[in-house]
């Protein structure tokens, strides 16, 4: 029924094929259907080649790179913060972290060992060179505990100091960037900080964050197996670019004798704590900033961030206004009803350290009256009170690049009580930084411009060019140059012969006020607390500094013109005897005092000979011991005497004073102790005369203004020296 | 790759020594500071902080004078030198 398959002519019987049959022949539709396989085979695999090689090319380029190169973000190097002077203050430096996994540790063939070479013994080496940098015992004993997963070492170490655990299995180095401060430490409050991010912490760190940081690069990086991450120069890469250098005003010497004097000055009156400020009056640029809080340096610049009731410092700002205002003058004579007056609107009377029943303007300012204060301040209506405060800047922002700056309070006339308005003229009920009385000083002292202080001084980019730098900015005229140069002369009255005589230095004159104030806490003043200030400026003449000094609770003696004025007068001697202060000494020579020195002998020549071998370290050798520290005088409670009826009407000069003619008397041989009077305004004859009249011999020296050596006030024995000082052209005939 | 390599062992090299300069730098400011050479001159050679009666600020007309050929450095306040010279009679 069923015919035999017909069998494919090259099979045998059995099917396989037959190799003696000939070539087999494949049916016409099966050819065609393996040739078009093959065909569409050939055409899918061009269509993929020129879909990888053409169409898809830069997609598989991109793959292909990015599995060999790595692009990394390059951080830029942040940039430096430098003193006045060029000094680095800050900068960053790469350190780098010891990350250690002990379970990773295994003994490595040596570079180049040859066969039978011991191996490294990875974890000895890793032992002794922890040892060698300092590292703890049990820490390396964790480091090395294969428990651990991963140890890090907390301190931060130099490259070249890990450099020996290059390559060793389990040693993982971390390249860190810190900030290095050479500041001194109470800069540092100033600068501020860097935080564990990396992200500034206040300061000029936080305030000129955007010039610091610099803009960040790429980097493409060549994967190598033998040595990692490879920077290839055929690779495009975006350089880093750092940050700008920031060059502050501050003088780095003068910062740090502020901070040692301050020190001393707070062990010497055994104090709670204190500030410094030094700034430049010609141009507001800030010198120095020193702050101590409870014996350490602040971590926030107290003397720009923390106000408080600064007392008579305040003083010369509202009789300078009325100065300006024509509502006194320095002769004018205030009723000062020895030392204790009920004023409108106080419900406790008012009362003077320096008891007296009249003074002059000149001497209200040069013993600090709080009553003739208070009773010219009362001449103004409050608003006009507010007006001359806040023009000299109190109660608002000084304008100074640092985040914490306060503003202190000075509160609008409308809030004021019945007793705020004596009060603010003396410096209570009102709150002020260092800084801000330091720039109202400064006001004085240039001839009435409030300038806006700089931190600043100049900004540059990485290839050095100049990117901002500070200029003198006038942020208003307070003053005409008139007033601010009488404030001077009274100011210069104060240190000279009046309540700041600690401060004087003997071959330069110095200005300024004192304050003595009481500290409040909670709204409360504490029995025996006290903020005594200083507030002064040199040259008096020309200033170049001004400077305010404030101590915090000291012990024992506590008048802002002793504990300050002391401190005042330390820095200075210090900063005249610095190369760089930033003092213009060109201008100090022109304004130095005579001072006496005696008529050298003419050497010989042999002598002059072995003078000119002795070199300048000999010399130093041979200096003689440091002067004994002069005990700071006790606090001056001299009850004004005025030696001239100084009652003079208001807008006479002081050459209309009449000084009464006394003859030689019996009182001149009286050797009792007595008090140096006041020649303040006097000219030479008058002076003379005073002197005379108070039983003292007077020695005449030339020198710049009339003045008495030892200064008014000191206690002499009858029939004693006095020199007086008068100027060339005022000597008596 | 050769040149990458160098490259980057350069690069090393160079922040490691940048990384040392700016260590050695800051020691440097810290030995030379005021605070520390006061106190070392004190203590080795017994020197002192110059008051400003042992200061004598010098104009740049003083240091012109002192700098001309021949001239003897001069005390301006000195009662000697303030005597006219028998030049300018």
């Amino acid at each position: 029924m069923f015919d035999q398959a017909p069998r494919d002519h090259n099979s045998g019987p059995s099917g396989r094929l037959d190799p003696r049959a000939g070539p087999a022949t494949l049916s016409r539709g099966r050819a065609m259907l393996v040739h078009g396989g093959l065909v569409v085979f050939a055409l899918a695999i061009l269509a993929r080649s020129v879909q990888l090689q053409i169409v898809e090319h830069d997609v598989w380029l991109r793959q292909a790179e990015r599995q060999h190169v790595k692009q990394e973000t390059v951080t830029p190097l942040r940039g430096a913060i430098l003193d006045a002077t060029g000094t680095v203050l800050v900068e960053s430096r790469e350190q780098v972290r010891i990350n250690i996994a002990p379970r990773e540790i295994r003994n490595v063939k040596r570079k180049n060992a040859k066969r039978g070479e011991p191996l490294i013994q990875t974890r000895a080496v890793i032992s002794s060179g922890l040892r060698a940098l300092n590292v703890p015992a049990p820490l390396i004993r964790k480091s090395l505990d294969t428990k651990q997963k991963w140890v890090s070492l907390p301190k931060l170490y130099l490259p070249s100091d890990v450099e020996r655990f290059a390559g060793l299995p389990g040693v993982h180095p971390e390249r860190v960037r810190r900030r290095i401060n050479s500041a001194s430490e109470n800069l540092r409050g100033v600068i501020g900080a860097m935080n564990g991010d990396d992200e500034p912490k206040g300061g000029i760190e936080q305030e000129l964050d955007a010039m610091l940081r610099g803009t960040s690069g790429r980097s493409a990086l060549l994967k190598d197996p033998r040595v990692g991450n490879v920077e290839s120069p055929e690779l495009v890469s975006v350089a880093a670019l750092p940050g700008h250098t920031v060059a502050l005003t501050i003088n780095q010497s003068l910062q740090e004798i502020a901070e040692n004097e301050l020190k001393v000055a707070i062990e010497r009156t055994k104090a709670t704590g204190g500030d410094v400020v030094i700034l430049d009056p010609r141009d507001g640029s800030v010198l120095a900033l020193a702050g101590v809080r409870d014996g350490r340096p602040s971590a926030t610049s107290t003397p720009m961030a923390v106000p408080y009731e600064p007392g008579s410092v305040m003083k010369p700002f509202l009789v300078s206004r009325m100065f300006d205002l024509k509502r006194t003058t320095p002769n004018e004579v205030i009723d000062t009803e020895n030392g204790s007056a009920m004023l409108p609107g106080r419900k406790r009377p008012l009362t003077d350290e320096h008891k007296a029943p009249q003074m002059a303007v000149r001497d209200v300012i040069r013993f600090s009256s709080n009553i003739g204060t208070a009773k010219l301040a009362l001449r103004l209506t409050p608003r006009e009170q507010f007006e001359a405060l806040r023009d000299f800047g109190f109660g608002s922002y000084t304008g100074v690049p640092y985040p914490a700056e306060s503003r202190g309070s000075l509160p609008l006339p409308a809030r004021w009580s019945g007793t705020t308005q004596t009060a603010v003229s003396i410096g209570y009920e009102m709150l002020a930084t260092p800084l801000q009385i330091a720039i109202a000083y400064a006001a004085i002292a240039n001839g009435g411009e409030l300038l806006q202080p700089a931190l600043v001084k100049e900004v540059r980019d990485a290839q050095g060019s100049l990117v901002f730098r500070h200029e003198r900015r006038v942020v208003r005229r307070v003053l005409t140059d008139e007033s601010a140069r009488i404030m001077r002369d009274l100011l210069a009255s104060v240190v000279d012969s009046g309540t700041a005589m600690s401060a004087e230095l003997a071959t330069f004159d110095v200005a300024g006020k004192s304050g003595t104030a009481r500290r409040g806490e909670n709204g409360v003043y504490l029995a025996g607390k006290y903020n005594a200030t200083f507030a002064g400026m040199f040259p008096a003449q020309a200033p170049q500094y001004v400077l305010v000094a404030r101590i915090i609770d000291p012990s024992g003696t506590y008048y802002g013109g002793i504990v300050s004025g002391t401190l005042v007068n330390g820095i200075l001697q210090a900063a005249l005897a610095t190369r760089n202060s930033a003092l213009d000494r060109n201008a100090l020579a022109a304004v130095a005092k005579a001072m006496p020195v005696p008529v050298v002998k003419p050497k010989s020549e042999q002598a002059l000979a072995l003078a000119a071998r002795d070199s300048a370290r000999r010399d130093s050798l041979l200096a003689p011991p440091p002067p004994k520290a002069e005990a700071a005088p006790v606090a001056a409670r001299v009850v004004v005497d005025l030696p001239l009826q100084a009652a003079a009407p208001a807008g006479t000069g002081s050459s209309r004073l009449r000084v009464p003619r006394v003859a030689p008397s019996a009182a001149a041989e009286n050797r009792t102790p007595r008090e140096v009077p006041s020649v303040y305004g006097l000219d030479a004859r008058q002076a003379a005369r005073t002197l005379f009249a108070a039983g003292f011999h007077v020695s005449m020296q030339r020198g710049s203004v009339v003045r008495t050596r030892p200064v008014a006030g000191t206690v002499l024995k009858g029939g004693s020296t006095v020199k007086l000082e008068v100027p060339r052209m005022d000597t008596p005939r | 790759m050769k040149v990458a390599r160098d490259m980057r062992r350069l690069s090393d090299t160079q922040r490691v020594l940048v990384s040392e300069r700016i260590t050695l730098e800051r020691d440097i400011r810290n030995a030379t500071s005021r605070g520390r050479v006061i106190a070392e001159a004190a203590r080795r050679l017994g020197l002192h902080v110059a008051t400003d009666a042992q200061t004598r600020m010098l104009s740049d007309a003083m240091l012109d004078d002192t700098g001309a050929p021949g001239a003897a450095a001069v005390d301006t306040s000195s009662p000697a030198s303030r005597a006219p010279s028998p030049e300018r009679r």
